[in-house]
């Protein structure tokens, strides 16, 4: 062991002053390259994973908006649909009811006007007949003469009246 | 002493220590001029002391750690300034060197957990060896320096020695790596429980307790306990193992290069410097994996 200090000159003191510089080595590189390097590198992975994370995410909440979007449209389709139904036959039926009503008032109307001209046509009928044989009476007893009595001849008129009238 | 300023290179050991001296000498120093023809230049196996400090003396070796140790704040102080959330230029490529070690960590400790909180005595130890090693390859290390005058001949000694070819340096990563293991080793399994691996009071205790049911017992648990002695042994010969593997290696380097230069100083050292660039790699890089693979052993409780 003497041989071996004596031969490679080994010191205590170099070796602790060796020891020292290895210490320094290591606590400077550990303290100012390492550590914040380590630190840095451990948050950029984490960084890295967590925003492929959140791209997962956002897709699956875009895909999810799709979705809603699609059955959105596809249900206010079937709603307009059935509206548009309803309107539909609403319309008919408001339609025929009209129609009905409409015809109805035109066949009373056609009715009344028909009566009314019925009317019309029968005191017309019932003047020009009372005009008429006062007419012929006069007419005849002025062609006859006094032939026949007053009452013979208003029977004869209006026997002959009647005859024609029907 | 220091004579002058000494430039040593290749084949040059008579001559041009002769021109240097007679370009450089002062009157006082006229006397050394016949004596340094014949100065000592082979590379010893210590490193020299430079100058004194009180009781401390700075040896050369020293000298060059200092300046690896200052290399490397500067470097995680700009490190520091320039972390950024997105990562650009000498940050990217830090980051990529400490990504790909951190999996190759984990290939040994199996856990990242336990990875990210050794792997920072253990980069810590590859950044400091390689630019070590790294170190001492420069030009001009190793060969500037000055003479000294002892036993009647002329020592040539370098400003500068690479801090891994020196043993007190590798001596000391050596006992932090297996001095550190231990003490992981404790903070992580428990005092008692490390404490065992080595001392195993708890496979005797076991003997009286399961006799009974395991005969065997008293023949294995013996076996056991003095396999935790030899650890005690190999706990010694990582030491030693570690630090002469690291400093051999580098001092050959050296060796090698400087007898190259001496047989013929141009291109000839060019490949050998190449190869000392790698070994320079290959042993941060073994020095550092069995630190991670002692540290990763010594925070496993022993199964039995």
């Amino acid at each position: 062991m003497d041989e071996l200090v004596k031969t490679f000159h080994i010191d205590w003191k170099l070796l602790i002053a060796q020891v020292v510089n290895f210490g320094i080595v290591i606590g400077v590189l550990w303290y100012f390259a390492l550590k914040p390097l380590m630190k840095m590198m451990h948050k950029r992975s984490d960084d890295i994973e967590k925003s492929l994370q959140q791209a997962k995410e956002i897709e699956r909440k875009l895909q999810e908006a799709e979705q809603s979007k699609e059955k959105l449209i596809t249900e206010a389709k079937q709603e307009a649909q059935v509206i548009m139904e309803q309107t539909h036959r609403d319309a008919e039926k408001v339609k025929g009811e009209k129609l009905a009503e409409t015809r109805q008032e035109m066949e009373r109307m056609a009715e009344k006007v028909k009566q009314d001209i019925q009317a019309e046509k029968q005191t017309m009928l019932r003047e020009a007949k009372g005009q008429v044989a006062d007419l012929v009476i006069a007419a005849a007893g002025q062609v006859i003469g006094k032939n026949l009595d007053h009452d013979t001849n208003k029977k004869l008129v209006e026997d002959t009246i009647k005859k024609t009238g029907d | 002493m220091l004579n002058m300023i000494h430039i040593a290179t290749a084949e040059e050991v008579p001559i041009v220590a002769e021109t240097a001296n007679t370009e450089l000498l002062t009157g006082t120093d006229a006397e050394h001029a016949e004596t340094s023809a014949e100065v000592s230049h082979e590379p010893t196996l210590y490193a020299e002391p430079i100058f004194t400090v009180g009781p401390f003396s700075v040896t050369n070796s020293l000298i060059n750690s200092w300046a690896v140790v200052l290399l490397l704040v500067v470097f995680a102080f700009v490190i520091r300034k320039k972390i950024a959330r997105i990562p650009r230029g000498i940050q990217n490529l830090f980051e990529m060197v400490v990504e790909g070690a951190m999996g190759m960590a984990d290939s040994v400790t199996g856990d990242r957990k336990k990875t990210e909180r050794i792997f920072p005595f253990v980069f810590a130890a590859f950044l400091f060896i390689l630019l070590n090693n790294w170190l001492g390859l420069i030009p001009g290390i190793g060969s500037i320096g000055f003479l000294e005058q002892g036993h009647g001949e002329s020592v040539f000694i370098p400003f500068f020695r690479g801090g891994t070819a020196d043993l007190n340096t590798t001596l000391a990563l050596a006992l932090i790596a297996v001095v550190g293991s231990n003490l992981f080793g404790i903070i992580t399994v428990g005092i008692w429980k490390h404490f065992n691996k080595f001392v195993n009071i708890k496979v005797l205790a076991e003997v009286p307790v399961k006799i009974r049911k395991q005969p065997t017992l008293a023949f294995v648990n013996p076996i056991k306990f003095f396999v935790g002695i030899i650890e005690i042994i190999g706990e010694a010969a990582k030491i030693a193992s570690l630090s002469f593997r690291l400093f051999g290696n580098i001092f050959a380097g050296e060796v090698l290069l400087s007898s190259m230069a001496v047989i013929f100083a141009f291109v000839l050292p060019v490949p050998f410097m190449f190869l000392e660039i790698i070994v320079g790699v290959i042993q941060a890089l073994i020095f550092s994996m069995l630190m991670l693979v002692y540290f990763t052993i010594a925070s496993t409780a022993e199964e039995h």
